[in-house]
């Protein structure tokens, strides 16, 4: 039965045995809450596609890839490469890094809430910089894209540029996904901010992160200043 | 007719859903609880856990699940089940409920979720695993769980028992509760093409245990031509059916806490508070008959 429910539905409505309605009602039904799930999940994909290729992406996904978790909020993780090997995909190159973008904000939506730990600051000063790396917030992500996908979510939303102003660096602008308080914020990296968040990420230590930015402008205290206002850190811990 | 215990003031609630956050939240109406759904709140934090703690504080609450399938041979997602837990736990809701269905199966190496609540052939089989997976839940929460009957699209074959009949088996075995959702008999009564659709919801009501039912649910759905399949989508009033229904459930099993579901087509919020007054005329009118 579970079966039937993930197959694309190709009989003929005409001539449907009791059976078989059954099964076109189960699957109707889990087809739309498998598309509000996703309404959900990727709203600017939502916003970016006409519904029928929405719609279309939706039952791709179901039949390629069911639940697994039995909380829809949880499934979708795949819909950026998907999304890549549609028409509309190979289109338009921004719509799977914009996936991908909804994707990691909505996790960050979810994630637990963070309440920074003071008490580990203590870390910086003994054992010291070498020693010490920080446990970034569980609601951060990274991602990086030749695409302005900040700008399009801004004029999707009514703000900022126009879409003609649109420019495709060719180079990856990396962006910080984070959430203060309850709101998913977005902001483009310096490559330096990038470097070093990466690093943290990676488990390095503060103090090799340090030395490798000694010729940039890269400046920790402003660093830690900001971050901390961004809700960014858990903690700082010994290696 | 064995009579409920009428002798105390309704306990009438509504399904709380995301575009009446606002409404619900920004003063208290004149309900008694509301019910969400759980895997709405499986999230580790964010928004939708602080609206909830706001609600609670308005608000008696009632966690109702629809995605453990607890008839399924393939077993219970134990994260789901630690989710559930996390919840009762933080909360204290005053009803825990799922519905009595499978949802898990095993696909090649993959156990996938179908999304939806799929019916179970009553018979030892489905008893037993229900009874295990019941058991894992409620030792899990540290209290009963409410089991409601569900939609069937379909007739699921290898019946041994009538679905009242049934449900005598699983509570006694369990311990579970029971939720008893009206609509639900009615369209199963259509799908089934039963003609005398409310007599078999009366006799089914008549028929379950009466003290294992702990909460009762109302809602509506889209009509369709006879013949037709109708669909459990609560996208419309409860049905002068149901209401009928209800008044007679009432007398049966006395005061049990009764919730208004509606998921599409979302009213206004007044309209869906109005429905569950409606809930508490009805009540109030069956109080006022026995005193």
């Amino acid at each position: 039965m579970v079966d039937a429910l993930f197959r694309a539905d190709d009989t003929d409505a005409r001539s449907l045995t009791p059976w078989q309605q059954g099964i076109s009602v189960y699957r109707r039904n889990v087809a739309a809450v498998a598309e509000a799930a996703l309404k959900i999940s990727f709203p600017s994909v939502y916003r970016l596609l006409d519904q029928a290729d929405f719609r279309a992406l939706s039952l791709a996904l179901l039949h390629t890839h069911p639940p697994v978790a039995g909380d829809w909020g949880e499934w979708g993780a795949e819909l950026p490469t998907l999304l890549k090997a549609t028409s509309a995909g190979r289109q338009f190159g921004f719509l799977a890094p914009m996936a991908s973008l909804d994707w990691q904000s909505h996790r960050s939506a979810r994630a637990a809430d963070n309440r920074f730990e003071p008490a580990s600051l203590s870390l910086l000063t003994d054992p010291g910089l070498d020693r010490v790396t920080i446990a970034l917030a569980d609601h951060t992500s990274l991602l990086a894209s030749e695409y302005p996908l900040l700008e399009i979510r801004g004029w999707q939303q009514g703000q900022g540029a126009n879409a003609g102003e649109f420019v495709v660096t060719g180079t990856p602008r990396a962006i910080l996904v984070y959430r203060t308080h309850y709101r998913v914020e977005h902001s483009y990296l310096s490559p330096q901010d990038h470097f070093f968040l990466s690093g943290l990420q990676a488990g390095r230590a503060i103090g090799a992160l340090l030395d490798e930015l000694a010729t940039t402008d890269f400046d920790f205290a402003l660093w830690l200043e900001r971050a901390l206002s961004q809700n960014l850190i858990q903690h700082f811990y010994r290696l | 007719m064995a009579m409920g215990n009428m002798s105390t003031q309704p306990t009438v609630g509504v399904g709380l859903r995301h575009p009446h956050y606002e409404a619900a939240l920004s003063r208290t109406a004149e309900i008694d609880f509301i019910e969400v759904h759980t895997e709405n709140f499986y999230g580790a934090g964010g928004a939708s856990l602080a609206v909830l703690e706001q609600a609670n504080e308005h608000y008696a609450l009632s966690l109702h699940c629809t995605a453990l399938g607890l008839g399924s041979a393939a077993g219970l997602s134990t994260q789901a089940v630690n989710r559930l837990a996390q919840l009762v736990a933080r909360f204290n809701p005053m009803l825990v409920s799922d519905h009595l269905c499978f949802c898990w199966a095993q696909r090649g190496n993959t156990r996938v979720h179908a999304g939806d609540l799929l019916p179970l052939p009553r018979n030892e089989d489905a008893l037993s695993v229900l009874t295990r997976n019941i058991d894992r839940v409620q030792q899990a929460i540290g209290r009963p769980l409410a089991v409601e009957n569900i939609s069937s699209y379909i007739d699921q074959r290898g019946h041994r028992w009538s679905e009242p009949e049934f449900l005598h088996r699983l509570v006694e075995r369990t311990g579970c509760q029971l939720l008893v959702d009206i609509n639900n008999l009615l369209v199963n009564a259509h799908n089934a093409q039963i003609p005398a659709a409310e007599d078999y919801a009366r006799n089914w009501l008549d028929a379950i245990p009466r003290s294992a039912v702990a909460e009762i649910h109302l809602a509506g759905y889209t009509p369709v031509a006879p013949g037709q399949l109708a669909v459990d989508d609560h996208a419309a009033p409860v049905s002068d059916p149901a209401w009928r229904l209800y008044a007679h459930a009432l007398r049966r099993f006395g005061n049990v806490p009764t919730l208004v579901e509606w998921d599409n087509d979302l009213p206004e919020w007044p309209t869906l508070l109005a429905e569950a007054s409606r809930a508490r005329d009805i009540h109030r009118d069956l109080l006022a008959a026995q005193a």
